[in-house]
């Protein structure tokens, strides 16, 4: 007890009248290095969610139901929509055909600036889908479908070109709103179409798709009541897989999948990205634990004699090994705190405010409790072996070599 | 009280240096004494081995009937923290503690101690050292004496068996020395606090009532001063 006493009076002292530079600049590394192993995993955090979050909202909802095995459409579609809607809990759903489609552009219809190029058509209820994407909420140019639109086309801002997306180049280069652009289906048909608006879903993979009602694509495939897929949105608070034994349990033959199944980039990036966090961390860590190290070291160094000092007068090794350890935990827990409210107080509210502007979408960063939790131990491990070692080894020299050696 | 049975050292491996030959004297309780030698004689060396801040390479010493090689590391510790006082040539006072807190420390420690109102006592040894003026300064702000006779009142605080000084007064200017070694005759005779005292000034000498020469890591002589003749 008394003893315990003495090592926090002792590392106080240390601390108090200990070079105060020395103190306030290893505490600013302390602080950088907590920043550094939060942040860009928040970032990458941040990141992982907005592409999750745009594929939800932009691509797939929560839940895509596929055609049976070996058929190549969904029939009757309205007796699958139906089902699923009666399931509490899903919010709405919608079909979809998709067909690819041949596009040709020519600007100025002279023949001399023919851009062209191939890109996936979707055809939707416009209504309907408003319920489970994005997209009519991201017109940036035009309108948005209506449901008996028939010779109208919706088109991302990566197929009309003019707004500097990422595949500006591969673009029509420059469509706007009123244009006429030709699509030469996968079947032979050919559609002319006005360009009824461009939307920037923010979201790559979404902003390389054009939209057409149901009705024109029902025309041009032949069909009716059917889908190539239905996108279903349900209400979070239960999992995906919940939903999908409920559908099955119902009697759905079609093959269903929750929306991560369809996000194999965003999987391998996730992957990618933790092992960079882990050895950005594992870095960030290494460079704050070699800093306590080097200051607590160079400290003991200076007071080398002091520790044979305190061990000829008979203060036991473990109190002072003690009052080193705990002063490098002073470091990492102002660090820490430092940290933290940096974090809190100044970097979040800034990305909320102005966020990273990525091509799957806006990334803000994303603090999780469990995280900051781990760097908190981790750093305060850190500290507590790099202000043991060093301390430690001194006491273990005899008291004669400490003071004159 | 103390006794040291035919104690060497030897230093190095390769070239070896002896320091200790094998010294043999016995110390009673209440005495003063005075080991005194030329530079080299092994007088520092002699008291690391009974302050226990030196292992001997061979020979025993006994401390209030205990052997000290018998003692763990943690008992060495523990009696050199209530059993022994240390005070070293040069100025030994940690300068990141104040004069009270240099006292005060080692009380802290001491689960003997327990009850004892510290700062109180530490404040008393202070006074006792006349530096009652000085409790709150740091080591850079005391002089040379002053330092010196806060590491009496520090050795000092555990009432320890046997206190040790080496050459205390060796930096320090004759009117300090005056006053340290007046301090310490002063508990010797007051108090009976036993001292071992190295000194290689033989002015000295009129402080001990035992005198022990060693020249090249032997005992030349070993004497008792009884009615102001070393016998
Ligand atoms: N750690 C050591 N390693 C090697 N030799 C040592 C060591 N300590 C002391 N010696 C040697 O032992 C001998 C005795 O040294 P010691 O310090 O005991 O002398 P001293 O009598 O205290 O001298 P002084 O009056 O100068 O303080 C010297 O020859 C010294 O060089
Ligand atoms: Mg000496």
């Amino acid at each position: 007890m008394n003893n315990l006493r003495a090592s926090f009076f002792l590392a106080y002292k240390g601390i108090v009248k200990g070079n105060m530079g020395t103190t306030l600049l290893t505490v600013a590394v302390m602080t950088l290095a907590f920043i550094n192993l939060l942040f860009l995993s928040s970032i990458l955090l941040g990141l992982v969610n907005t592409m999750n979050r745009q594929g939800i909202n932009n691509l797939y909802g929560n839940i895509v139901i596929e055609p049976e095995d070996k058929k190549s459409l969904i029939v009757n579609s309205k007796r699958v929509t139906d089902l699923v809607e009666s399931v509490p809990g899903v919010t709405a759903s919608s079909r979809h055909y998709k067909a690819g489609g041949f596009f040709t552009f020519d600007k100025y219809k002279n023949g001399q600036n023919v851009n062209t190029g191939r890109y996936s058509v979707l055809s939707i209820d416009p209504s309907v889908e408003k319920n489970v994407t994005d997209i009519s909420d991201a017109m940036i140019a035009g309108d948005y479908l209506d449901d008996n639109d028939r010779d109208k086309i919706i088109i991302g801002k990566d197929i009309s070109g003019g707004y500097e997306g990422s595949f500006e180049k591969e673009s029509l280069g420059g469509v706007v709103p009123g244009d006429e652009v030709v699509v030469l289906y996968e079947n032979g048909i050919e559609r002319k179409y006005t360009v009824k608006g461009i939307f920037n879903s923010k979201f790559v993979q979404s902003d390389k798709n054009a939209f057409i009602t149901n009705r024109e694509m029902e025309s041009i495939l032949g069909v009716s009541n059917g889908a190539h897929e239905i996108i279903i949105k349900v209400d979070e608070s239960q999992p995906e897989s919940h939903y999908i034994t409920k559908f099955k349990d119902m009697g759905l033959k079609e093959s269903i999948y929750p929306w991560n199944d369809y996000m194999g980039m965003t999987a391998s990036f996730t992957q990618s990205f933790t092992l960079i966090r882990t050895l950005l961390s594992a870095i960030a860590l290494l460079v704050a634990g070699i800093t306590i190290y080097i200051v607590v070291y160079i400290n003991i160094l200076n007071k080398k004699r002091q520790i044979g000092i305190l061990q000829a007068i008979g203060i036991d090794k473990v109190i002072i090994v003690r009052s080193y350890t705990v002063q490098a935990l002073f470091y990492a827990a102002s660090g820490i705190i430092l940290g933290l409210s940096i974090l809190r107080l100044l970097l979040v509210p800034y990305f909320a405010g102005h966020p990273l502007e990525f091509p799957v979408g806006d990334v803000r960063l994303e603090v999780v409790a469990s995280e900051i939790l781990i760097s908190i131990a981790a750093l305060l491990f850190a500290g507590f072996i790099s202000g043991y070692m060093p301390a430690k080894k001194q006491t273990d020299k005899t008291i004669l070599e400490a003071i004159w050696g | 009280m103390l006794k040291v049975e035919n104690v060497t050292r030897t230093f190095g491996t390769k070239v070896l240096t002896h320091a200790l030959k094998g010294v043999s004297f016995e110390i009673k309780k209440g005495e003063f004494v005075i080991i005194m030698g030329k530079s080299g004689s092994g007088k520092s060396t002699l008291l690391h081995q009974m302050g226990l801040l030196d292992t001997p390479t061979s020979g025993e010493i006994y401390i209030a009937d205990k052997n000290i090689k018998e003692l763990s590391t943690g008992q060495q510790t523990e009696f050199r923290l209530t059993t022994l006082g240390y005070i070293f040539q040069e100025y030994a006072i940690l300068p990141e503690l104040t004069a009270i807190e240099n006292v005060y420390l080692p009380m802290m420690v001491n689960t003997k101690s327990e009850g004892t109102p510290k700062s109180e006592k530490a404040k008393e040894m202070l006074e006792m050292v006349d530096l009652g003026h000085r409790l709150n300064h740091y080591s850079n702000e005391l002089s040379g004496g002053e330092q010196q006779r806060v590491a009496i009142a520090r050795a000092l605080i555990n009432s320890p068996q046997i206190l040790f000084a080496d050459e205390p007064c060796a930096n320090l200017d004759t009117l300090s020395t005056k006053t340290v070694l007046g301090l310490l005759e002063n508990l010797n005779k007051s108090i009976g606090q036993t001292i071992v005292m190295v000194s290689h000034d033989p002015d000295d000498q009129r402080y001990a009532d035992h005198v022990i020469w060693l020249e090249d890591g032997l005992i030349k002589s070993d004497k008792y001063k009884i009615k102001g003749e070393l016998i």
